[in-house]
């Protein structure tokens, strides 16, 4: 396994570099300037050019990003141009929100994936089957931001019982905390959760075909035992593998979810710093994602190979 | 006698693939979302004769609640929005038919390109990742800037967004078939790698590509609303789903079927493609 | 006279009486509740603070700025006549040519140093940097020179008359010389109001604590004031009714709707936007004046107030305020709804039918303009195209005044008065996106400039204003004013002219 990441380092390095310099470059293509959101819609242009010029936004783009990158290495990110402050303290400040509401989502995911996976790989009814199918595919199909939508007409609007918007810190008040969590935490869950129902069943169904299922079943083990005790067990596995990949998109799915749940996370930062164009914390976000993402694929797969034998780690 | 004998194999090929692909519909999955998607469609075809008036009628009947004249209320300048939400259904599905067939194709292309020339296959591959790294509305956002909001800016997100998927498909396959020994012999043979990727990779690579291509339909939908939520969607006055929703959300307490209408048109064209997707996904691979 | 302009018994009764504004400011002086204060008073306000454009002008100000800063004088919103706070007293020369400020010997700043007329002095240089993204930063470059006679004594030596240079008092808040280049990161924001700038964490929130050592005591009623940044509308109201904020800012017309008829809430206006709609004079059809004096009748005012402000605004086409001298219903309703009319002069110049690409920016209130206006335009027979830019991309090009044939902009100044308009609008000032500029533009707005008295600044403003709607490259369609929600039981909260939150006077029933 060490050698196998020591291969893959060359080519995560490469990734980086490439989306470092697009993280850079792809956000400053966009017309607009970040001296704006300093300098406001009805300035002068002279006041512009004032404010360019303090910013060190007059510098060649190429100085700017060496700038950024030997900073990087000395662990300076930059400065965010309209907070003032190193870029992060800023994704510091965010990154608590986004954290609560994904980790309430993963627990809500493993725990509603677990239920309706076990259902749909229980002998049902053929309708009950049908009733699951459906409703699997439809968590599955609706993105979490109408599921967002869904739950703010109905559990905010039509029976006001949770807040729709806004958030309190978890350490503040952590009963209040989950009220304001629930919702988004739910709409993110759903769809994650039906993925690993699917994988959770597929997997169920083939074990039951086992030979060891048979013998319990000629045993005379009860069915819900044979469910519980062996099937599940052996098929927790690749659920549990599904639920790890699941987290980057989790965390992707943060930014639609939390604009309309006005949650002030690392989402709308980012949707923030591109409407002010603040590249200098854009850019370590985009950075910060894709990295992540590369290390999310190579974890998974090491893990899918210590589980199957058959697949060898290559290149 | 020479010309007669292709079209005559295509056919024998052809057969048996469609047949493969209309045996989906006769489970219940793949009825109901077939009936689905052609309901959504043909309403949205025929908008402009169900509803000649067009989807610009103002009037000062601002926000009137739902009703039998107006299943879903009218909006802040008095316009049904049941009939703006078919437009918006219209102007989605017409995004997507331009936007998934292009990513499919593009994205197609690149996964087997490994046929040409392993290192492109590698390099795409790569270039590939990155563009799964980016967090995904954070891409279209930034293409939407860069090319100015509108029509052409989504699309070109969309199919960027949706090169991955069918890339890695597509790649899939070609890794799995290079070393299989047709392939190996038409190699030994002599055959060009253009014509090893296009004859005999493609036609593997493309039970998965239409499954997904379904699966992406519902994607692209969701890039327009996404977009459109965050407010760099289309432009007024054409209505689409996410700008009925983008507007909508703003009158949530006052009118909350502003929002319900178009989400509700959403969900069923989810729905829709994904049970079609679903029903041919295991067609496909019952083989 | 001696001014201790708030927290006075008498502007307690008036306020409580009518939660109204500044009237109250110049009354008696005898300090009644001096028990019993304390607590945390919360305000929400929707963009975040930005501390490094302390000069100038922003929504992420507004809120508490007025309670940390103070200003020379006060423009008091129901008389329009400026009032002191800072400056004790100030004479203009008989010429109108220099003015001399006898300024307060009580006021120190919260790192305690007293303030004097040096600092004035540096606050109005500093304002009149470019980089200081001032508004009225323009007025002060009309400064020959700044004396200081003595500690509290300014004498400020103009280029010419200024009649609105108690624009740029209002505006200009006296900041420590010792420590603006501290501001950036808000460590030290130092003013010399009832409160102190105590912390700021971006994107959620700015602490105020009370100023214990301010020259009047006991000014600040609650210990704290803590200003929740909710960018979002929904959020900002729930939090306004789970009592978790007693003031609310920046929020729409529709956001307030629900509050007018609640007791429980008081909506008080102040300040506000207009939203004017202009054309590009060098760019065909529109370079005929006809066409654009057919599009200024096109468009149905009255509904864009209706459906896009539910009623709350002024249905104008003119820019100042309507407390102007100079402005009249006539003037204002010169371009009112007549389809027929402008379907006529489009006949006239023969545009039927030609394309007008109009620039909005992705803001909601603006699409929903852009969508009436599109429709009218249609009605008498012009095809108009929405070019639809975000917000960035949209202000740098209305900084360099380059958003093409036509545009739908809007200007958060409402307060100002007519001559700093003038020069503080985009669509109006030196490189407006309408590229208008003449020699007979010129001279009507030098005249305006010029005129000292009331009556002179009426008849200039009627001069130019016939001009402008004639010339018709850009009109106003509707000013709309800024919402404050206040709950009940808070009781003294006053507003400035520009829609500056005063808390000095605030108190809890």
């Amino acid at each position: 396994m060490i050698s196998f990441l020591l291969r893959k380092l060359p080519s995560v390095a490469v990734v980086a570099l490439i989306s470092s310099a697009i993280a850079f470059i792809l956000p400053r293509l966009a017309p607009g300037d970040p001296a704006l959101a300093i300098a406001g819609s009805d300035a002068t242009p002279e006041q512009l050019a004032a404010v360019r010029e303090q910013m060190g936004l007059s510098k060649p783009l190429i100085q700017q990003y060496l700038d950024w990158m030997f900073g990087m290495f000395r662990g300076d990110f930059g400065q965010s141009f309209i907070m003032r402050r190193p870029v992060t303290t800023v994704i510091g400040s965010r990154l608590e929100s986004t954290l609560e509401l994904a980790f309430l989502a993963m627990l809500l995911m493993i725990a509603i994936g677990l239920v309706l996976g076990v259902l749909a790989g229980s002998p049902r009814s053929k309708w009950a089957r049908v009733v699951l199918d459906i409703m699997t595919t439809l968590f599955l199909a609706t993105p979490p931001f109408l599921t967002g939508l869904l739950l703010i007409l109905f559990l905010g609007i039509f029976f006001p019982i949770l807040p729709i918007s806004g958030e309190v810190g978890f350490f503040e008040n952590p009963w209040l905390a989950l009220q304001f969590l629930i919702l988004p935490a739910l709409a993110l869950a759903l769809p994650q959760a039906a993925i690993v129902a699917r994988l959770l069943q597929t997997a169920m169904n083939s074990a039951r075909g086992e030979d060891y299922v048979d013998l319990a079943k000629a045993k005379g083990v009860s069915p819900g035992r044979i469910t519980w005790r062996h099937v599940l067990r052996n098929s927790l596995g690749t659920a549990v593998v599904a639920l790890g990949l699941r987290a980057g998109d989790l965390l992707a799915g943060a930014i639609v979810i939390e604009a309309i749940f006005a949650r002030n996370g690392l989402g709308s930062l980012a949707v923030y710093s591109v409407q002010s164009r603040d590249y200098m914390v854009l850019q370590v976000l985009i950075l910060g994602a894709v990295i992540l993402a590369v290390f999310i694929q190579l974890f998974s797969e090491i893990i899918l190979a210590a589980l199957d034998p058959r697949i060898r780690l290559e290149s | 006698m020479t010309d007669t004998a292709p079209p005559n194999r295509q056919k024998a090929r052809l057969n048996p693939v469609l047949s493969r692909y209309l045996q989906a519909f006769v489970m219940p999955k793949g009825q109901i979302g077939l009936g689905l998607v052609i309901l959504l469609t043909a309403l949205a075809l025929l908008a402009p004769v169900l509803f000649p008036g067009g989807y610009d009628m103002q009037t000062r009947d601002s926000l009137l609640p739902a009703s039998w004249a107006h299943p879903f209320g009218t909006d802040e300048l008095g316009r049904d929005i049941f009939v703006r939400s078919i437009y918006g259904l219209r102007t989605d599905l017409a995004l997507a038919a331009t936007a998934v067939p292009l990513s499919m194709i593009i994205g197609t292309f690149l996964g087997l390109s490994g046929a040409l020339s392993p290192r492109l296959g590698s390099l795409v591959q790569r270039a590939l990742d990155i563009i799964v790294g980016f967090p995904g509305l954070i891409l279209a956002i930034c293409v939407v800037l860069v090319v100015g909001a509108g029509w052409t800016a989504l699309l070109v997100a969309i199919v960027i967004g949706g090169l991955p998927g069918f890339g890695r498909l597509a790649r899939a396959t070609f890794l799995s078939q290079q070393h299989r020994e047709y392939v190996v012999a038409a190699r030994t043979l002599g055959v060009s790698n253009w014509k090893i990727m296009v004859r005999h990779i493609l036609p593997n690579a493309i039970d998965p590509i239409i499954v997904q291509g379904a699966v992406f339909v519902v994607a692209a939908v969701f890039t327009e609303a996404a977009l459109s939520i965050v407010g760099l969607g289309l432009q007024p006055p054409e209505p689409s789903l996410g700008i009925l929703l983008n507007v909508g959300m703003r009158y949530i307490t006052m009118a909350p079927f502003y929002i319900l209408g178009p989400t509700l048109i959403l969900v069923l064209l989810a729905l829709a493609f994904s049970l079609l997707a679903d029903a041919l996904n295991s067609t496909v691979n019952r083989k | 006279m001696k001014f201790n302009v708030l927290r006075t018994g008498g502007s307690f009764r008036a306020s409580l009486a009518s939660m109204a504004i500044a009237a109250t400011l110049l009354s008696g002086t005898t300090l009644a509740q001096a028990q019993e204060h304390g607590g945390i008073l919360t305000i929400s306000q929707v963009a975040d603070a930005q501390p490094v454009a302390l000069l100038a002008l922003r929504a992420g100000n507004t809120p508490w700025i007025r309670n940390v800063f103070e200003t020379l004088t006060r423009i008091d919103p129901a008389t329009f006549q400026p009032q002191p706070v800072l400056a004790e007293s100030w004479t203009l020369a008989e010429d109108g040519l220099s003015m001399t400020i006898a300024l307060r010997s009580d006021v120190t700043f919260h790192s305690g140093r007293p303030m004097t007329a040096e600092d004035v002095k540096f606050s109005f240089e500093t304002a009149a940097l470019p980089e200081s993204t001032s508004q009225v930063g323009f007025i002060a470059r009309e400064f020959e020179s700044m004396d200081v006679v003595d500690d509290h004594t300014l004498n400020i030596v103009f280029k010419r008359p200024l009649s609105n240079v108690f624009d740029f008092f209002e505006e200009t808040y006296i900041v420590d010389r010792d420590t603006y280049d501290q501001r950036e990161d808000g460590s030290q924001v130092i003013g010399t109001g009832p409160y102190t700038f105590a912390e700021w964490s971006p994107g959620a929130s700015i602490t105020l604590k009370r100023y214990e050592d301010y020259r009047v005591e006991d000014t600040a009623w609650f210990d704290e004031i803590e200003v929740a940044i909710i960018p979002d509308p929904t959020a900002t109201i729930a939090a306004l009714r789970s009592t978790r904020t007693q003031i609310a800012t920046g929020l729409t017309p529709r956001d307030t709707l629900e509050f007018t008829r609640n007791p429980q809430f008081e909506v008080v206006e102040t300040g506000g936007t207009m939203y004017p709609l202009g054309v590009n004079v060098g760019i065909a059809p529109l370079d005929n004046k006809l066409v654009r004096q057919a599009i200024a009748y096109a468009v149905d005012r009255e509904r864009i107030n209706d459906q896009v402000f539910l009623g709350t605004g002024t249905v104008t086409d003119l820019f100042w305020s309507p407390s102007a001298p100079g402005y009249t219903d006539e003037l204002a309703s010169h371009y009112s709804y007549d389809p027929e009319k402008a379907k006529g002069l489009i006949a006239e110049a023969g545009a039927e039918g030609a394309t007008i690409p109009i620039v909005v920016p992705a803001i909601p209130s603006q699409r929903s303009i852009f969508e009436i206006v599109q429709n009218n335009l249609r009605e008498v027979g012009l095809i108009p195209e929405a070019v639809v830019l975000d917000v960035a991309d949209f202000d740098k090009r209305q900084v360099a005044g380059d958003l093409g044939a036509a545009f739908l902009l809007l200007h958060g100044q409402i307060g100002f008065s007519s001559p700093t308009l003038l020069s503080s609008l985009p669509s109006l000032r030196e490189g407006n996106p309408s590229g208008f500029w003449n020699d007979d533009y010129v001279a009507l707005r030098e005249a305006m400039l010029a005129a000292t008295t009331p009556e002179a600044l009426g008849e200039a403003t009627t001069a130019l204003t016939e001009y402008m709607l004639d010339e018709a490259y850009s009109t106003v369609l509707v000013q709309a004013p800024g919402q404050i929600v206040v709950a009940a039981g808070l009781e003294g909260v006053e507003t400035s002219v520009r829609g500056g939150l005063i808390l000095a006077g605030a108190y809890e029933e």
